[in-house]
């Protein structure tokens, strides 16, 4: 107990972080694993939620409205974007995923400049909501109540995608887009409907993570392009496409950080694209492949 | 298995001519900076062509070569640093490194296609992007690697003026670009692009496809090494590890595709919009630059399916060229270049 | 094809004859060779022209924007004259990266035939900098940067007008060394050349034994979870910790160190760039309190240059003026006067001269005056952050001494 009551920071902030991580990238595997679309704007989006965060929620300080507020807007405009995207990358569909993909990394780059005109180029935080904002003692030391709250949001997040996944009709609706689209097509429903709902869906869910991560990450100018990159990873490790996999691999990824760290500093970073590399080279489906295999 | 020269007979004026155009622009006066900025254009230019190499004409889309230039650019910067200045030998020290950092991490083009690739060589890129910025004793880490030597070629003492180096990079582009080109028009191209169509048919007629992908990607590493060299050749001759972050490869692969996938000049234009709108037209948007890039390439990728290029040569593909970009690359239907004819080649 | 041979052949010749037109320095010839004192700005007219190279873009684009709203008020107040001659400002754009950094630094050397450079955030640029400059003849004081480099290889043509990057860390050391209620000192530093070199600084006049660790991070907005650090530091039993992190991971580091309970235990110093500016302390909340600096620049530093010029810059700016647009503003001031003592022509040579023989000044940082290595000698501060009536400020608690 002794040995937990010193490093027990350690394993609650892997997994506070892994599960910051895991909000993250469910929405791009979902919409790659939906959709086939690798969208790369990915990063921005979570830049739109924390910039939000910052301007709605509140910087110094946030009361459980503006929050709340915050996170409407979020759901609000991620779901518009998504939609927009949609939209943008209708024509490109018969050129193929490549093109696709390219498109939102141009996009990306418009998305996350268009950001910076609006709001400035000054770096800023966002701050969690209400008592959110303080310190919990721990074991005998303070712990910041918000990463506590981001444990049991990240747990809530990956309860409710499965639930709506697996359980409901809707859910039902989209797997079987991914497996058999002429087949649901057959059924009379409108398989552009159902795509475009769940870019929106996971546009908006992305969004939100970067307001969820506000308090924590702040929002500045790069945040964008870290988070891409980290996602990436963890998507690739996890399996593309499935969302169980992207909570195992999340969980790794952030574990592995939180201890690296304070292990080895100067090879965390490495060790995080090594892990990709490594499931890309041997076990490309991911840790947890998708249930159906997502076409290439 | 033919050589196939068929086609456009403009290409190759033009290509002279704009390498004529270039060879004087010192002569009549163009500024030392500007001199400066055309050979980054060289050094971009010649990269986008390693990158189409391999993406245009073999399928594999790739985010890993800017890394593969950036460890040529530290080989050189290094080599200076510690051994010598003569600009020749740091030039094969630069194609060495190029290729061998290909090499090294060659494999994956035998494991894994499209998507997965483009994240697995996303994935090497950035893993050398870490390295070169932890390894702090070698790398210097974020503040990057500078030599102030100018480089020697065969005794001449150091080359510091920036017209001279400009033409010494300028052979050096002209031959890499060539040695590229030819390799494409080769019957080692056509069967690259035959892979690229549809690798189980190419298989089934006996070609080795793993081992073509590999040297592809080896031979495109080496050139990317070349281009390495031409980034520092330029004062001052400063390498840092931004130019292999995932921002730069990103831009590249954005470059190349709006030029046009499998057409080298168009990779060499498109190669050309990033260097103007960063060095020339940032300078007067108030630091808007990539914003202003970023919509150039978002309306680039709508407005030209084929690229640039495929503007330009749509009458000219019903002649049959080889040189014409031949459209998305998992269009899964064979082009006309996969010669029937089966034709048993040395392994 | 006739057709075509004729047109290509026209274009050709016609961008040959038009960029010969913008032939300003052949590319075959070196530059600085003999003309050095007459590539300048128009001094017949009595204008001089000064190129400013800062960051308008990337993830220094916040430091930049100070320094230029810092020389601009300057300007301002002067009707946009420096020692009695019309300034012709040319803003470059030094980017984020160390290439576009040296990419400015050519520019303005080669291309734009300014006078004098002022600014530069990054210390890669700096660096980068110092030999073209050098080979190109042209005067330039340096803003913010401190690259030690600069100091171990000076060139007459370069003055580090900011700091050496080890002289907080060195003036800091010095007063903790004498101080045991601080402890064990742990040192933290964003993993590039500001953060290795102030930690050197440190360690020079600070006692090995009292250091309890040293570790630094991935910089830029890289790390954006410091707990793993926060740990080290908390189990190495440090009484207190010194720490340079720039920009956004300063308002993280200093939020997530409070969120953690560290500041009940560890006292917190930085760099001079922890707490600095009104967006950020307002940005870090509650966990700025109480924090320490080591800074050549405060708001309330008393003399009467400086009292005047933040009058002036919380008037235009609506905000308390940082480090970064205060060292901008002194550089005006010594341009000012070595530009006035200037009879005959305005160039670079003439510049140089006047800058090397101008002695000491008076700026809103108190006397000062270049040393051997054409680094600025100045008085340090040690800050706290307190809430005043004004709000929460940096407040000067006592002096560290000259560098």
């Amino acid at each position: 107990m002794g040995w937990f009551s010193t490093n027990y920071a350690l394993l609650l902030n892997g997994v506070a972080m892994g599960l910051l991580l895991f909000m993250m990238a469910v929405g791009l595997t979902v919409i790659f694993g939906m959709l086939d679309i690798l969208n790369l704007a990915h990063g921005a989006f979570f830049m739109v939620g924390a910039y939000l965060g910052y301007r709605i929620a509140g910087e110094a300080t946030a009361t459980w409205g503006s929050f709340a507020l915050a996170l409407v807007t979020c759901i609000a405009v991620g779901a518009v974007i998504g939609v927009a995207f949609m939209l943008m990358t209708r024509p490109l569909v018969a050129r193929g995923h490549m093109d696709q993909a390219l498109l939102t990394l141009g996009l990306a780059l418009v998305v996350s400049q268009l950001l910076l005109v609006v709001f400035g180029k000054d770096d800023h935080a966002v701050a969690a909501p209400g008592r959110l904002s303080q310190s919990v003692s721990l074991f005998g030391s303070a712990y910041p109540a918000y990463r506590l709250a981001v444990i049991v949001l990240g747990l809530v997040v990956a309860a409710g995608v499965w639930l709506i996944l697996e359980k409901t009709s809707a859910g039902a609706i989209v797997r079987a887009t991914v497996s058999d689209r002429p087949m649901v097509e057959a059924c009379g429903i409108d398989v552009r409907t159902v795509m475009t709902a769940t870019f929106a869906g996971a546009s908006a869910l992305a969004v939100v993570a970067g307001l969820l991560a506000g308090p924590i990450q702040g929002a500045s100018s790069g945040i964008g392009d870290n988070t891409l990159l980290l996602a990436l990873v963890v998507i690739v490790i996890g399996g593309l496409g499935s969302v169980a996999g992207t909570l195992l691999g999340a969980m790794i990824i952030g574990l592995m950080q939180s201890v690296g760290v304070m292990v080895a500093p100067e090879l965390a970073s490495f060790l995080t694209f090594g892990a990709m590399v490594l499931v890309l080279a041997f076990r490309p489906q991911g840790l947890i492949p998708a249930r159906v295999p997502v076409s290439r | 298995m033919k050589w196939s020269f068929a086609g456009n007979r403009l290409t190759p004026t033009l290509t002279v001519s704009a390498v004529v155009v270039l060879a004087i622009l010192p002569l009549v006066g163009l500024s030392a900076y500007n001199v400066t900025i055309l050979t980054d254009f060289l050094a971009y230019a010649l990269l986008a062509m390693s990158i189409n190499l391999v993406a245009g004409h073999a399928g594999l889309l790739t985010m890993a070569h800017p890394a593969y230039a950036g460890v040529a650019a530290y080989a050189v910067v290094l080599l200076s640093l510690h051994v010598t200045q003569d600009g020749v030998l740091q030039l094969l020290a630069a194609l060495v490194a190029g290729a061998a950092a290909a090499a090294a991490t060659g494999w994956i083009t035998a494991r894994a296609t499209k998507v997965y690739f483009l994240m697995l060589s996303l994935a090497i890129g950035e893993i050398l992007y870490v390295i070169a910025v932890q390894w702090r004793p070698v790398t210097h880490g974020s503040d990057g690697l500078s030599t102030y030597s100018g480089m020697e070629f065969f005794g001449s003492g150091p080359v510091v003026l920036s017209g001279f180096i400009y033409w010494a990079a300028l052979i050096v582009f002209a031959v890499l670009a060539l040695a590229t080109v030819v390799l494409t028009r080769s019957p080692f191209g056509s069967a690259l692009r035959g892979i690229r169509d549809n690798e189980a048919r190419m298989r089934s007629l006996g070609y080795p496809t793993a081992r073509y992908k590999y040297f592809g990607w080896v031979f495109s590493g080496a050139v990317a090494g070349g281009a390495g060299w031409l980034l520092v050749a330029q004062q001052p001759r400063l390498v840092s590890p931004d130019d292999m972050s995932f921002q730069m490869a990103g831009l590249l692969l954005l470059a190349v595709v709006i030029g046009g996938t499998g057409s080298m000049w168009g990779s060499c234009l498109g190669a050309g919009v990033l260097v103007v709108m960063n060095e020339v037209v940032s300078q007067h948007l108030n630091g808007n630059g990539p914003l202003v890039l970023g919509i150039i390439f978002v309306v680039a990728v709508y407005a030209l399916p084929k690229g640039i290029a495929g503007i330009r040569f749509r009458r000219a593909e019903r002649s049959g060229g080889t040189h014409t970009p031949p459209g998305p690359p998992e269009d899964p239907t064979p082009s006309g270049h996969v010669e029937q004819k089966r034709e048993v080649e040395a392994s | 094809m006739e057709k075509r041979r004729t047109i290509i052949m026209g274009v050709a010749g016609a961008l040959a004859l038009a960029l010969s037109t913008s032939a300003c320095g052949s590319s075959l010839k070196a530059s600085g060779s003999g003309d050095s004192a007459t590539t300048g700005g128009g001094s017949a007219s009595g204008s001089v022209k000064i190129g400013e190279l800062v960051a308008l873009s990337g993830a220094y684009a916040v430091v930049g924007k100070d320094m230029r709203n810092g020389f601009g008020l300057y300007l301002e107040q002067h009707g946009n004259k420096l020692g009695g001659h019309k300034v012709d400002l040319d803003v470059v754009d030094e980017g984020s990266s160390a290439q576009s950094g040296a990419a400015g630094d050519t520019r303005l050397a080669q291309q734009d035939k300014v006078d004098a450079i002022v600014g530069i955030v990054s210390g890669p640029t700096a660096a980068a900098g110092r030999n073209i400059f050098d080979a190109a003849k042209v005067p330039a004081l340096l803003g913010n940067t401190g690259s030690v480099v600069l100091g171990k290889d000076p060139s007459p043509w370069v003055w580090r007008a900011s700091y050496d990057n080890g002289d907080p860390g060195r003036l800091l050391a010095a007063h903790l060394a004498k101080d045991a209620s601080a402890g064990s000192v742990y040192l933290m530093g964003a993993d590039y050349s500001g953060g290795h070199e102030t930690m050197a600084g440190f360690k020079q006049k600070f006692p090995k034994a009292r250091i309890a660790g040293e570790v630094y991070n991935p910089p830029f907005g890289q790390t954006t979870d410091f707990s793993p650090y926060l740990s080290k530091i908390k189990a190495s039993g440090a009484g207190s910790v010194f720490v340079f992190e720039p920009g956004a991971d300063a308002i993280q580091f200093v939020k997530q160190f409070h969120q953690f309970g560290l500041d009940k235990t560890v006292k917190l110093y930085g760099a001079g760039f922890l707490t600095q500016g009104q967006p950020t302390l307002k940005a870090q909340g509650a966990g700025a309190l109480g924090v320490y600096n080591s800074t050549r620049y405060n708001w309330d530093i008393k003399n009467s240059v400086n009292e005047a010029f933040v009058k002036a810059y919380e008037a235009k700016y609506k905000t308390l003026p940082t480090v970064y647009a205060a060292t901008m503003y002194d550089i005006a001031i010594i341009l000012d006067k070595a530009i006035g003592t200037i009879q005959g022509d305005v160039n670079r040579a003439s510049i140089k001269k006047a800058i090397n023989d101008m002695g000491s000044v008076q700026g809103v940082r108190g006397t000062l005056s270049f040393n051997k290595t054409n680094t600025i000698e100045q008085e340090f501060y040690l800050t706290q952050v307190k809430k005043t009536a004004d709000g929460v400020r940096n407040v000067i608690v006592e002096k560290l001494g000259r560098s």
